[in-house]
């Protein structure tokens, strides 16, 4: 898949990933495997992105003996998924088309 | 790479040359993540496999990292900063698109690209396909009577082009080795020192060149209305053309030396050349050559002008020749 789409993508799944509560890394990884395999790396660059955008922040804890970073999701975080859940009838459309032409 | 030691070993490598908290983040995390998964039943060896390689890893950490780079000095910029933009490896050219400002280009000591601004104006800088750019936001008016300096840091050993361009300012480098290099400059400067690149090619509308102690294969220098001084380098191929301006080539070495003057004034200072070809439509040459008349075969072909050289047949294999429509030439063997 086309890198930027996907990347875009994938930034609202691990968005809402920690929608309902914070989570961590490994955490997110593993929810997110029912969906969508998504490598460290790639976790590592779009939790960045998100942190540096202000759709996510941090916070570091102590947990069985060594640090844990949770990453909490911000009011423009909601926000994103907000707007990508209101274009989502867009998107459907779009796939819809392109399938119908496919066919063709 | 079957060790959690030897991998981070590996990945800290790799990554050393970003600043220190960003290593931090990306070590933490993914020692984590190594935790999570050593808690979670993975053995050591199972979760390295898992992991990509440290290579790939640090790959997207730099990448990622440079990328919010240019987003950082995208926003409003006032003032003095710097800016370290990767190891030499992620870029192979540098172009400059600077309207008003000034650029340096240096080596440096340390293994690191890095833009210093020194500015009231907005730089844009962004890379792409190994080139980095450096712009100047056309932005508000008032920032165009302002100078602006854009100082550039380069690894010494680092093989790459330039193309530079400015319509008011001054471009310099100093120290720098590259594969090629273009400067283009209005009304501003154009200044090599100590230089070493196989191809170069500077352009002067109404603007001052200066090349000094440096090496070429090739080297093309053009002025119009403006002057262009080559001083002590070396060259295999040395082109200069002056429109109205003044071109001065003193103690320069070259296979081939060729130099076209429409209406300005060229001067040759201590020359060594095999191959010499001057041609003057009205202005004046004067110049000096090492060597001996007698080893070169001259042809001089003079319209109204005036020269004071005859035809000759020299004996090493060397040629001068010298054209002129209504301009004087004057050459001495020195």
């Amino acid at each position: 898949m086309d890198s930027q789409l996907k990347k875009g993508l994938l930034e609202i799944c691990v968005l809402s990933a920690v929608n309902e509560e914070a989570s961590y890394g490994y955490k997110i990884m593993n929810t997110l495997s029912r969906v969508v395999d998504i490598s460290e790396s790639t976790l590592y660059t779009i939790l960045k992105r998100l942190e540096a955008n202000n759709c996510l922040t941090t916070r570091t804890q102590a947990e069985n003996g060594r640090l844990r970073k949770y990453y909490i999701i911000t009011p423009s975080g909601q926000a994103k998924i907000d707007e990508f859940v209101q274009c989502a009838d867009e998107f459907n459309k779009i796939i819809e088309f392109i399938d119908e032409r496919r066919k063709l | 790479m079957n060790t959690r030691k030897e991998w981070f070993d590996s990945l800290k490598k790799y990554i050393c040359s970003l600043p220190e908290s960003e290593q931090r983040k990306a070590i933490d995390y993914y020692n984590e993540i190594f935790e999570d998964k050593y808690e979670s039943g993975m053995s050591e060896s199972e979760i390295i496999l898992s992991f990509p390689s440290p290579a790939e890893a640090a790959k997207s950490i730099i990448d990622e990292y440079n990328q919010e780079q240019p987003f950082r000095y995208k926003s409003n910029f006032d003032g003095v900063s710097d800016v370290y933009i990767g190891k030499e490896n992620n870029y192979s050219a540098i172009t400059s698109d600077v309207d008003y400002g000034d650029l340096q280009i240096y080596p440096t000591p340390d293994d690191k690209l890095t833009v210093t601004f020194s500015s009231d104006a907005h730089y844009e800088i962004s890379d792409g396909n190994g080139i980095l750019h450096i712009e100047k936001h056309e932005g508000i008016k008032t920032f165009i009577s302002r100078r602006s300096l854009v100082r550039v840091f380069v690894p010494t050993i680092y093989l790459c082009s330039y193309t530079l361009k400015t319509k008011a300012g001054k471009i310099e480098l100093n120290g720098i080795s590259g594969e090629d290099f273009k400067a283009n400059t209005g009304a501003g400067a154009v200044t090599l020192n100590n230089a070493n690149f196989a191809e170069a090619d500077l352009y002067s509308s109404a603007g001052k060149i200066l090349v000094s102690d440096s090496t070429f294969r090739e080297l093309k220098v053009k002025t119009d209305a403006g002057s262009c001084d080559v001083i002590n380098s070396q060259t295999e191929i040395l082109n200069s053309a002056v429109s109205t301006g003044k071109v001065k080539i003193d103690e320069v070495s070259a296979t081939e030396l060729i130099t076209k003057n429409t209406a300005g004034a060229t001067e040759l200072k201590k020359i060594r050349a095999k191959y010499i070809n001057i041609n003057s439509d009205v202005g004046a040459v004067t110049g000096e050559i090492i060597g001996d008349k007698s080893e070169y075969t001259v042809k001089a072909s003079m319209g109204l002008g005036s020269c004071n050289l005859s035809d000759c047949t020299g004996s090493t294999g060397k040629t001068l020749t010298v054209q002129s429509t209504l301009g004087r030439i004057n050459l001495k063997f020195i």
